[in-house]
């Protein structure tokens, strides 16, 4: 607990680490507490009210059927956000789990691994997105799981080159000359010291996850009604986008304001928990 | 003298070491043979780069993959047949690596884990047998008092970069001798140390080495270092064994020009003479020497040091060397 807070109080000194920090916490606040939060029912319909500009009642106006953008962007963010972490998360232990491998065994194992990681990183993965997503009945669970299966090769890439370094650090070699197993040394000396890595690249690639979920959606592949994602919402702008501007606006301002926030603290992370980068940081 | 000291532990036997650079290999020992005493601490002394640290971790296999080992690594356990080291695979080389044979390196501040507490890092170390009936932590504050450390409960709650070089070290050694290991290697245990704490962890090795038995293998490149410790020395240069033999009688009479040109170095430092070096350079594992890898340095060398390679033979002194030219007892 006493680490979190210091890295907290060091993400808090650089300009970009407080931005990234108020953002995301703003947007996991809002997705977190929608209920208390949002001004109306996300999915109340109110046909006096439909497409209305911004007003002092609907901040953000009213869509085609006379909801609230506000409280569907509140409630939005529970299904972009959580598709972004459901994704990262799934991403984060399969490419974890193959760049381990592939870096601590070397070998033969990492060959085959890191050929199979080239062979899906050839592969483009929106079209496969659609595609699988497509066949499939749409469902947040679906997009969330295709989203991590297909996003976890980068995250393999950069663990494995930490953990080829790792290895070959002395502690390593003192735990190996202590008789400790392989296992026990790849889990408990060298997976922990890459988690800085993980964090990072994690971090980043939730900013990534919500942009791709956003254009699933907007296609109308994603998340389907009732649930709303900010793609959703952004995809009931087409269809007058200059009547009803404020629609795809003040979705667009949701998704960029959240990305910003994720790519600015997660380049904030690694600028902190990278230590070749600590002293120019202090 | 005990009776048991002439029981031999560990016997290395005609050893090559090849590491694998690019597509071809490098010698890097070759034809190492020495013998290890039962409760002794046998001294290994050469200059960087000569082989010491290779010959340490080839004995319990800590070499780089795609290193070739020849020859025959014994180790004599308490009680049944010795063990041949080298044929050992790698699951059955982890029961001998800390629980028979353990190793301490030369840098105690990058040879524990960051991010985990001193504490738990002993506690790794323990055999499961130890931990069957606590969970470990009164072990582990046995250990590290008996390394010397007087607050074993703070220390084995700091993680490491709480603690200087001189407790880490203590911390490393305990974690060592977890396994109970019969035999450790150190690897300059103390040349990263500063020389108050130097002096209190060769003591404390000393004492430990006496209570429990142990046999040591100490690596340094500084003979006055080693000879103070160490009842046997040998000498490596360019990955070979050039002499062995006991510690006292090495130094009263080395019998290898090698020898005698360290030995001289560190007599004139003591009395305060100008150092006479040894002429020309420590020749890099890239080069290949012909005859005796020393003779372009030797200033005794003739033209069979040039062509042929001596063998080890029995040298005066009751040890071994490998010089066409052994000097002879004053």
């Amino acid at each position: 607990m006493n680490n979190f807070k210091k890295l907290i109080s060091k993400l808090w000194k650089s300009t970009s680490g407080r931005i990234g920090l108020i953002l995301v916490a703003l947007f996991l606040l809002l997705a977190l507490g929608a209920p208390l939060l949002s001004p109306y029912d996300p999915v109340k319909q109110n046909l006096i009210l439909r497409s209305s500009p911004p007003s002092f009642s609907h901040l953000f106006g009213t869509d085609l059927f006379g909801r609230d953008i506000l409280s569907r962007l509140i409630y939005g963010a529970r299904v972009s956000i959580g598709i972004g972490l459901g994704s990262a998360f799934l991403a984060v232990i399969l490419g974890s789990a193959v760049g381990l491998a592939a870096g601590f065994l070397r070998g033969r194992t990492d060959t085959v691994l890191m050929r199979i990681v080239d062979l899906l990183l050839g592969f483009p993965k929106f079209f496969i997105l659609l595609l699988v997503v497509g066949l499939g009945s749409p469902s947040i669970w679906l997009t969330a799981s295709v989203l991590g299966a297909l996003s976890w090769m980068e995250i393999a890439r950069v663990v494995r080159g930490e953990v080829i370094l790792i290895r070959e650090m002395n502690y390593v070699k003192a735990a190996t000359a202590l008789g400790l197993s392989p296992m026990n040394i790849a889990l408990r000396y060298v997976l922990p010291n890459v988690s800085g890595s993980i964090i990072v690249s994690a971090t980043l690639l939730i900013g990534t996850m919500i942009l791709i979920e956003a254009s699933l959606s907007y296609l109308g592949f994603g998340v389907q009604p009732p649930d709303a994602s900010w793609g959703t919402i952004m995809n009931q702008g087409r269809i007058d986008p200059l009547g009803t501007w404020w629609i795809s606006v003040s979705a667009g301002l949701a998704i960029i304001l959240s990305l910003i926030g994720f790519n600015l603290l997660g380049d904030s992370l690694r600028d902190v928990l990278d230590p070749r980068t600590e002293n120019a940081q202090s | 003298m005990h009776k048991s000291e002439n029981e031999i532990i560990l016997s290395v036997q005609n050893l090559n070491v090849k590491l694998s650079v690019g597509d071809s290999y490098l010698s890097i020992i070759e034809d190492a043979s020495f013998k290890l005493r039962k409760g002794t601490t046998l001294g290994l002394i050469g200059e960087s780069g000569s082989g010491k640290s290779i010959l340490c971790k080839s004995i319990i296999n800590l070499l780089p993959g795609g290193s070739r080992l020849e020859g025959n690594v014994s180790f004599y356990p308490e009680s049944g047949k010795p063990e041949d080291l080298l044929s050992l695979s790698e699951d059955e080389m982890r029961f001998i690596r800390g629980k028979e044979i353990g190793f301490l390196s030369q840098e105690p501040s990058s040879s524990m884990n960051p991010v985990m507490k001193c504490g738990q890092q002993v506690l790794d170390a323990l055999p499961d047998s130890e931990r069957k009936n606590t969970d470990g932590v009164p072990q582990v504050l046995k250990l590290l008092k008996n390394s010397g450390l007087k607050e074993p409960e703070i220390v084995a709650n700091s993680y490491p970069h709480e603690l200087s070089g001189g407790m880490l070290q203590r911390v490393a050694l305990a974690a060592a001798l977890a396994g109970r290991p019969k035999i450790l290697i150190a690897d300059e245990p103390v040349t990263a140390l500063d020389a108050s704490t130097r002096t209190g962890l060769m003591k404390l090795l000393h004492n430990l080495k006496e209570e429990i038995g142990l046999s040591v293998i100490l690596v340094s490149h500084d003979i006055e270092f080693v000879s103070h410790w160490a009842d046997d020395i040998m000498v490596m240069y360019f990955g070979g064994i050039v002499e062995f033999g006991e510690t006292n009688k090495i130094l009263s009479s080395p019998a290898h020009p090698y020898t005698k040109a360290l030995v001289d170095l560190s007599k004139s430092f003591k009395s305060g003479s100008m150092p006479k070096t040894i002429p020309g350079d420590i020749p890099t594992m890239e080069v290949t020497i012909s005859g005796c890898s020393f003779h372009p340095r030797c200033e005794y060398a003739d033209d069979i040091c040039s062509t042929t390679e001596p063998k080890s033979e029995a040298a005066s002194h009751g040890g071994k060397i490998r010089c066409f030219h052994p000097l002879q007892q004053k």
